[in-house]
């Protein structure tokens, strides 16, 4: 159907004959929150987060040291990595493969975490690629403390403010799961079964 | 019209029956029911001002629906502008035509999709298989449906009524292996053999829970990953959108992102929540080449003209089923194919003509819980009675029942009548009356009285009891 024909049976099912100027959408901003928003505060509630969402957690003082703890892991599971980072980041020593869906660990940056939901932000364009986090069985996050935020809405500010919106922006929130067996919970369903998380305190 | 209207009445009533009689469908049922409660109310009350949060909700989702032509232009033009497609769909016939013609021109062998209720509604599935294309379901609830060839029995849990046993018979009869009767065995499995599909696949269908307009941004909000395979892997991504499903801009996804997944699961977000800006761009890796957005009618505009326009704020969260008691004892399929519960109640009717399902706005007790717990304070129990109101002054339902108001109406407005009537009640129920009540009455009192009680007449009317006692003080009476 052409969108004109389709867009003026709307209008008409709305008592109008154009389209008309609409009004700013309401906002209903909820000031009250039930933490702290200091640094500190949001890290507390963020690992609390994560603690419930049965991800593990590293709270290292650098880049380095995130990238130490990586290689830590990489050699005691000798697991294959994939990236999903930019080049500052390629000087991890370990297996690689080019293949996400054929890697044991994929490993991204996220570019904010949400501390209210325990999730991490992931901006997937360029060499930030979709199928790192997806693909293998197991994830890891670095995101640096300075980008610990209280909740959803400041994310959804900040994109709003850039502009320029990516092909994709994704919310990870703990391990893949699934309660539609029997209504029993099972990780790992399509996604990784297991989360880590890499908060940089000094990024 | 008529002739549909007593099939869909009669499978509503087979339906019905069967999940009553079934004491493994009613424990499922259960089970679902009390652990999503118990979440629900868990997640709201750790939320300071919900309400606050769901007014946001209602306050969003009206507004996009008295400018939805506006939106959906702005919607249109920012998808065109990332690379996107948009196609709109007057009904279900042109909306199925168009992606098959997509699948052809693809040349799709193989189309892995994510749980989308819209292609529930215009069978979708059917068509593209008709077209050539293997269609496999990968949200692993629609993938044991799919199987077993049933339809959902809850919009969030279509395999909620599936039995252990049952699901590990349709893997087996798939791998041609032998799999353990245990639920991470069995999802171990449906993710190795739903993997090679995603990969393998040349197109992925996904719904929509929230088109952005401002941005042309396609939401999706999932828990097990197959949404981001379906748009994420595939060459070709086709996006399923009901012409309702907008907000205006990113800011107004807040209310929807914190009440849907609360209302939903119980839970402070879903494991994941996708905001797709277009097909990949110049210098990215991964994502999909094209992708193209379907824009589907299919009787909405008919619902925005009328009185219940309000229908079309639903964010199908699914509180309504979870908290429904006539969900609780009949189950989903009763309702059809597509919309279970009083959502199901509501919007079917409106969707497909009352005279087709004027049957389902009675299946509702009018306790007003699906109103209390709707995420985007959808009048669901005043649509019920209004539905109810507007399928007798279209003379729908059976000859019997309107012949039985009909009496009613008659006997009620002539007191010398409604006594004689009472009466002879009295007397022609009194072999089936037991202590206080009747039970397996005759005739048109069967239906009501199988399984209710329906109290026996007073042996003395109050009518009579006024008249010779009227002017006696009453004792202990108020």
């Amino acid at each position: 159907m052409k969108r004109e024909v389709f867009l003026q049976k709307v209008r008409q099912q709305l008592g109008r004959v154009a389209d008309s100027p609409v009004a700013t959408p309401p906002r209903f901003r909820v000031e009250a929150r039930p933490f702290s928003v200091d640094p500190d505060s949001l890290q507390q509630l963020f690992l609390d987060r994560q603690s419930q969402l049965d991800v593990a957690v590293t709270l290292a003082c650098s880049r380095s040291d995130a990238q130490m703890a990586v290689e830590e892991l990489l050699k005691e599971r000798k697991w294959r990595i994939s990236c999903a980072l930019d080049v500052r980041w390629a000087g991890i020593a370990g297996c690689w493969t080019d293949s996400a869906a054929e890697a044991d660990f994929g490993l991204c940056v996220a570019e904010w975490a949400i501390a209210e939901t325990g999730s991490v932000v992931l901006v997937l364009a360029g060499t930030h690629t979709r199928g790192a986090s997806l693909l293998p069985p197991a994830v890891g996050f670095f995101v640096a403390k300075s980008r610990l935020v209280a909740r959803l809405g400041d994310v959804l500010h900040f994109l709003d403010a850039d502009g320029g919106l990516p092909a994709c922006v994704t919310m990870v929130t703990g391990p893949s799961a699934s309660a539609d067996i029997v209504g029993v919970r099972t990780v790992g369903v399509h996604g990784p079964s297991q989360v880590r998380v890499y908060i940089i305190e000094n990024e | 019209m008529a002739a549909i209207g007593n099939r869909t009445t009669a499978r509503f009533n087979a339906h019905a029956a069967r999940a009553l009689e079934s004491s493994v469908l009613q424990q499922a049922i259960r089970r679902r029911q009390d652990s999503r409660q118990e979440l629900q109310t868990r997640a709201a009350e750790e939320l300071p001002d919900w309400e606050v949060w769901k007014d946001s909700v209602e306050a969003v989702r009206t507004h996009t629906i008295a400018h939805l032509d506006h939106y959906l232009g702005q919607f249109a033009d920012a998808v065109e502008r990332r690379g996107g497609h948009v196609f709109f769909a007057a009904n279900a016939d042109e909306a199925r035509e168009h992606v098959a013609q997509l699948a052809r021109e693809k040349n799709a062998k193989l189309i892995v999709k994510s749980k989308s209720m819209l292609s529930e509604e215009i069978g979708l599935n059917g068509a593209l298989q008709a077209s050539g294309a293997e269609v496999v379901e990968t949200d692993l609830g629609e993938f044991i449906i799919q199987l077993a060839h049933e339809t959902p029995f809850h919009i969030l849990g279509p395999a909620s009524h599936k039995k252990l046993e049952e699901i590990r018979d349709l893997f087996e009869t798939l791998s041609g292996e032998e799999l353990a009767c245990e639920p991470r065995a069995l999802a171990a499995f449906a993710r190795q053999y739903l993997r090679e599909k995603f990969l393998a696949a040349d197109m992925g269908i996904t719904g929509c829970n929230f088109g952005v307009a401002s941005e042309g941004s396609v939401v999706l909000v999932t828990n097990e990953g197959n949404g981001r395979m379906t748009s994420s892997l595939p060459r070709t991504h086709v996006v399923l959108m009901g012409m309702e499903r907008l907000v205006p801009d990113l800011q107004s996804l807040e209310p929807m992102l914190t009440v849907l997944p609360r209302s939903a699961n119980g839970v402070r977000s879903t494991v994941y929540v996708s905001i797709i800006n277009g097909p990949r761009q110049h210098g990215d890796l991964d994502g999909p080449e094209d992708l193209h957005v379907i824009v589907v009618d299919n009787g909405r505009s008919q619902i925005l003209g009328g009185d219940y326009r309000d229908i079309l704020n639903c964010i199908r969260c699914g509180a309504c089923l979870d908290n429904c008691p006539v969900y609780r004892h009949i189950g989903g399929h009763a309702y059809g194919p597509v919309y279970s519960g009083p959502i199901g109640a509501v919007l079917t009717p409106l969707l497909q003509g009352l005279e087709a399902q004027h049957h389902l706005p009675f299946a509702c007790s009018l306790c007003g819980a699906c109103g209390d717990v709707c995420s985007a304070r959808v009048p669901l129990p005043d649509f019920l009675l209004s539905l109810r109101n507007d399928s007798v002054q279209k003379g729908l339902g059976k000859l019997s029942w309107q012949a039985g108001f009909r009496g009613f109406s008659e006997a009620t407005t002539r007191p010398r009548f409604w006594e004689l009537c009472l009466r002879s009640a009295r007397l022609g129920l009194w072999p089936w009356a037991r202590r206080g009540a009747v039970r397996n009455g005759p005739g048109p009192l069967r239906g009501w009285t199988r399984s209710r009680d329906l109290p026996a007449l007073a042996a003395r009317s109050f009518r009579r009891t006024w008249r010779e006692d009227g002017d006696s003080p009453s004792e202990g009476g108020s």
